[in-house]
């Protein structure tokens, strides 16, 4: 069991190895090395400093960004000196992007093409692709009703009661803007059309309230996995909502389970609760594929196990080691 | 009051020099003496009787000239100063709306485009130009920042 002095001296590990991996960035700002280690909860520091310290994996300062990037030269293999040099990019500045990036890094531990989402069978022969995947398909809908019935309240008791109605008729002519370049000269007669009749509508007024009360960050803290997985199928261009959208997912089909992934070991190595509670509700069956994933990454990194004794699904052949 | 009266008045200056008044326009006097004629303010000359009329009547209805116009310059300076007091106020109130519209136009402009002219601050600009005072400031960095004016960026 680990002491809180443990739990201190780990702490202060993750500091300093953030600012080894990081020195550019975080030498002379080291504040932001301390603020980015205390968000992980303490039980999961001495975890998260053996995740960071693994030399294959690179940790730099993004600005206003976090992505993921895979090493296109290396192979798959159990063997971790051999593993691919992957890069984790995260803006400091903002603690909670790193956590789930790292859970990308964990996720694509031996390859980005085989991550262990889609390629460690759990049970009854499936992956945690295949479980969320069903399980998404038949619940997504209602999902998506009630929760755009708690936006509309959150926002018309913070906004006006039209608020909502206002921001729905006119988010497509938004949207369509949006698309347009502001450079250039064929679109700009269009571009005043639009926006003449988006402030003749009252969505210029409704959206300036909308973003600078933030009123949808109290749902983006409390349901941020349902929203990044709802975004595979809706669109919530420019609702101020956190995920990708659905280009994102259509590019390769098993980006939802990595996101899940990602967004849910976030939550959990964080202590967001709420966060894992929503999605046990919602989702209880793809939380259990979770669960027992992250197990069992868990313990094999905490005691140093080999991998290659899990039971996974290949498209080609096993690797030799 | 008839300026026409002071004329060949006899006057007595404090240097006991007598003289007779050969032009009065309420304003101006002039004052003709043994060695010549002489030019005077009545407001100055009489202020500090410097000049005095030997008819005491007389005398007193153009002091009663100088205090009126005393009076009314005080006045006139209380107003100057009070209307001073007001376009100041009133420069200060137009500026702090002139910089919260500007800020509301540039945040909007992070969410609808550079191209994007928020028509109230336009008719603002438009209506109070000559008293607007286009060295106001603002850290937007921390708005753009703060709100994640870009629809794809990662919101907080």
């Amino acid at each position: 069991m680990q002491t809180n002095n443990h739990q201190d001296k780990n702490q202060k590990l993750i500091e300093q190895k953030l600012i080894e991996k990081d020195k550019r960035s975080l030498s002379r700002h080291k504040g932001l090395a301390i603020a980015q280690a205390k968000i992980f909860l303490p039980k999961y520091s001495d975890f998260i400093l053996k995740v960071i310290s693994n030399n294959s994996l690179k940790i730099k300062h993004k600005d206003r960004e976090g992505y993921f990037i895979f090493d296109k030269k290396e192979r798959f293999s159990y063997k971790l000196s051999k593993r691919a040099k992957n890069k984790v990019y995260a803006d400091f500045y903002k603690p909670s992007i790193l956590p789930h990036e790292l859970g990308h890094a964990c996720n694509c531990w031996f390859d980005f093409f085989y991550p262990l989402s889609s390629v460690v069978i759990l049970k009854d022969n499936k992956t945690l692709d295949d479980i969320l995947k069903v399980e998404f398909e038949q619940k997504h809908a209602k999902i998506h009703e009630d929760f755009a019935k708690e936006y509309k309240d959150i926002i018309n008791s913070n906004i006006n009661s039209d608020a909502y109605d206002i921001i729905q008729k006119n988010i497509d002519l938004y949207r369509k803007l949006l698309e347009l370049d502001y450079r250039s000269k064929e679109d700009k007669p269009k571009r005043k059309a639009i926006q003449k009749i988006l402030y003749e509508n009252g969505f210029v007024e409704t959206y300036y309230l909308l973003v600078t009360k933030r009123c949808y960050s109290i749902l983006n803290d409390k349901y941020s996995p349902i929203i990044d997985a709802l975004t595979s199928k809706y669109d919530y261009t420019g609702l101020k909502l956190r995920g990708h959208d659905k280009e994102y997912y259509e590019y390769r089909k098993d980006r939802l389970a990595d996101e899940f992934f990602a967004n849910l070991f976030a939550a959990k190595v964080t202590g967001k609760e709420y966060c894992l509670s929503k999605i046990k509700q919602l989702l209880p069956e793809s939380y259990e594929a979770f669960e027992m994933l992250f197990n069992i990454f868990y313990e094999r990194i905490q005691k140093n196990k080999k991998f290659n004794d899990l039971s996974v699904r290949f498209d080609v052949d096993k690797p030799e080691d | 009051m008839d300026p026409t009266k002071f004329i060949n008045a006899e006057v007595i200056t404090k240097t006991n020099e007598k003289g007779i008044i050969t032009f009065f326009d309420g304003d101006n006097i002039r004052v003709k003496f043994e060695n010549g004629e002489k030019t005077y303010k009545v407001y100055l000359a009489f202020k500090n009787g410097f000049i005095s009329l030997i008819d005491k009547s007389l005398n007193e209805a153009i002091l009663g000239i100088v205090n009126e116009r005393a009076v009314n310059s005080r006045m006139r300076k209380d107003e100057a100063a009070k209307n001073q007091k007001i376009a100041v106020k009133r420069n200060e109130v137009i500026n702090k709306k002139y910089s919260e519209l500007k800020q509301k136009d540039h945040i909007l402009k992070c969410l609808f485009g550079n191209d994007f002219e928020y028509p109230p601050f336009k008719e603002f600009k438009k209506k109070y130009k000559n008293y607007i005072n286009d060295h106001v400031r603002f850290d937007i960095g921390s708005y753009v920042e703060g709100y994640g004016l870009s629809p794809f960026y990662w919101y907080n």
